[in-house]
């Protein structure tokens, strides 16, 4: 076992306001890592941290033995992270399919000087173009998104649109998948169809993945280890039953 | 008569399409309309006329060199000034755009002067050709056709490549088109550059018609925005609908009504379709969700 992703001393603050405090946690190939805590603990700061969104104040990250610290977002894609958002990050002006062929940009050739090959069935770009496909279709499939592909992610309901982030994060095939809360909004029956995903992206791409969450059947299901962030601050790291028999953990959940 | 007066709308049409598109797609990339577009045309269009000029360049190479040139004042613009902007807001924005303008504007005056310089392109302006009745000159056909070139090779290039997908997921939504592995940055800078390249192209094929001086794009930019948003301003295809449809309801207008308030009915019209239709003839009104 190796960390595949690996954060020292993490720390973010935004003027006075210190939202993530001194975060250190090393993820394993192929675990379930989730991070719980009450609202504004500074969960999605930390992934902001991680994929580059936000750069770290102080601390470093660490890509599969590799530094990505300040790296921007698109390189760090490129080294194998993706990631879901909290209140959803979709192209909404299109389809299912549009959406997750994006996933695919990193590895698209297409460019201005190759479109005469696409003309051209058996050409380069056309090959290209087919591979990617394919590699959609079986997201596609994986996740029953068949019904919405070629509808617009703006007219899809909440769920869906949930799903088809998820679908577009494994388009670029990952080997960290980062998801954030991707329970939120979801009914009893997507809940449970979700966990059963979880595992099957798991095993079926092989990925290592970190879960922010609030619902803590979810969590206790389906992770290997949690930890728990209060006011930026780690306060346990380790396995859903300590964690949750923890008493600062319970202390910070019901007061 | 009326064939005539629409070929004549077409033709100002055409010009106004390649200013509006030019707009547009900046726009959608950076929210931010650039008001520098047009003056960075006719600075483009002064390098060109320099390069033939001065430099007795034959004229395709000034074409081409001038062109290049509109790229990378593109990409300067976006690169060297507006990215420089600490946490601008649209209005900051804007601003920073019409000060480039300005600066544009006052570096052609100091440089060349306010004379009204002579572009000479090799397509005659004085001959011309019979299509359905109706005459145009040689260098109005090939405006048109030059323009529509354009919008193909446009439309090729968002639709097909992967240049293009990265600038539509970018307009659409940054954040996302970022972790996709997209550098927006560099691709709304580029936006930029294709941009000033439609607004050169413009340029160069206004001013053999209209003269070579500062204040040539003055009044094409200002149609080719109105065309822009009567049309709708986030569609490409919209606006350039819009930039058609403008130069004809002109060339009508002035013929049948007035010439004296030619240039006036633009706004007009503007103001009666914004007034019912806020998003422009074809646009899409879209509300970003929080």
């Amino acid at each position: 076992m190796s960390a595949v992703l690996e954060l020292k001393g993490v720390t973010k603050k935004f003027g006075g306001l210190v939202a993530v405090d001194d975060v250190s946690l090393d993820v394993q190939q192929g675990e379930i890592f989730s991070i719980i805590g009450p609202n504004g603990a500074g969960k999605s700061t930390l992934f902001n941290c991680i994929n580059g969104l936000y750069r770290a104040t102080e601390g470093s990250v660490w890509l599969n033995g590799e530094e990505i610290t300040g790296a921007k977002p698109h390189i760090i894609a490129k080294k194998g992270l993706s990631r879901t958002f909290q209140n959803l990050e979709l192209f909404s002006k299109m389809t299912t399919m549009e959406n997750l062929m994006l996933g695919r940009h990193l590895y698209m050739k297409t460019n201005f000087w190759n479109l005469p090959s696409m003309l051209w069935r058996k050409g380069a770009a056309a090959k290209d173009e087919t591979k990617h496909r394919q590699k959609v279709e079986e997201i596609i499939d994986l996740l029953d998104l068949q019904p919405e592909r070629n509808r617009y992610t703006s007219h899809l309901p909440y769920g869906r649109q949930k799903i088809v982030e998820l679908g577009r994060a494994l388009a670029t095939e990952p080997s960290v998948l980062l998801l954030d809360e991707p329970a939120a909004g979801l009914n009893h029956e997507e809940k449970e169809e979700l966990i059963f995903w979880i595992n099957d992206i798991k095993r079926l791409f092989d990925v290592t993945i970190l879960i922010i969450e609030h619902n803590m059947q979810l969590v206790t299901a389906i992770s290997d280890r949690i930890m728990a962030l209060n006011f930026g601050k780690s306060m346990v790291i380790g396995s859903p039953d300590q964690v949750i028999k923890h008493p600062d953990v319970i202390k910070a959940y019901l007061g | 008569m009326l064939g005539q007066l629409i070929l004549s709308g077409i033709v100002a049409g055409s010009i106004y399409a390649l200013v509006a598109l030019a707009m547009s797609l900046t726009y959608k990339s950076s929210e931010v309309a650039n008001f520098a577009q047009g003056e960075m045309a006719m600075f483009s269009t002064y390098i060109a006329f320099v390069m033939l000029a001065s430099y007795q360049l034959p004229f395709w190479l000034a074409f081409i060199g001038s062109l290049v040139f509109a790229f990378f004042l593109g990409l300067f613009l976006h690169f060297g000034i507006i990215r420089r902007a600490k946490e601008p807001n649209v209005l900051n924005l804007l601003i920073i755009t019409l000060g480039f303008q300005i600066f544009l504007y006052g570096l052609a005056g100091w440089k060349w002067g306010s004379e009204q310089r002579v572009l000479k392109l090799p397509i005659s302006q004085t001959e011309t050709v019979e299509i359905a009745g109706t005459t145009i000159s040689q260098l109005n056909l090939a405006t048109v056709i030059v323009a529509l070139i354009l919008m193909l090779l446009l439309f090729v290039l968002l639709k097909f490549t992967k240049l293009g997908l990265a600038i539509k997921a970018t307009q659409q939504n940054e954040t996302a088109a970022k972790i996709n592995g997209i550098p927006t940055n560099r691709i709304v800078a580029i936006t930029f550059g294709i941009s000033s390249v439609i607004g050169a192209v413009a340029g160069i094929m206004l001013a053999p018609i209209t003269t070579l001086d500062p204040n040539m794009m003055i009044e094409p930019m200002l149609k080719g925005f109105a065309a822009a948003v009567l049309g709708g301003f986030n569609s490409l295809v919209g606006v350039v609908a819009g930039a058609f449809l403008l130069g004809i309801l002109e060339n009508l207008f002035g013929f049948y009504v007035s010439t004296e308030f030619k240039s006036i009915v633009a706004f007009l019209i503007i103001v009666i379709v914004l007034y019912f239709k806020p998003s422009g003839l074809f646009g899409t009104h879209y509300v970003r969700k929080v």
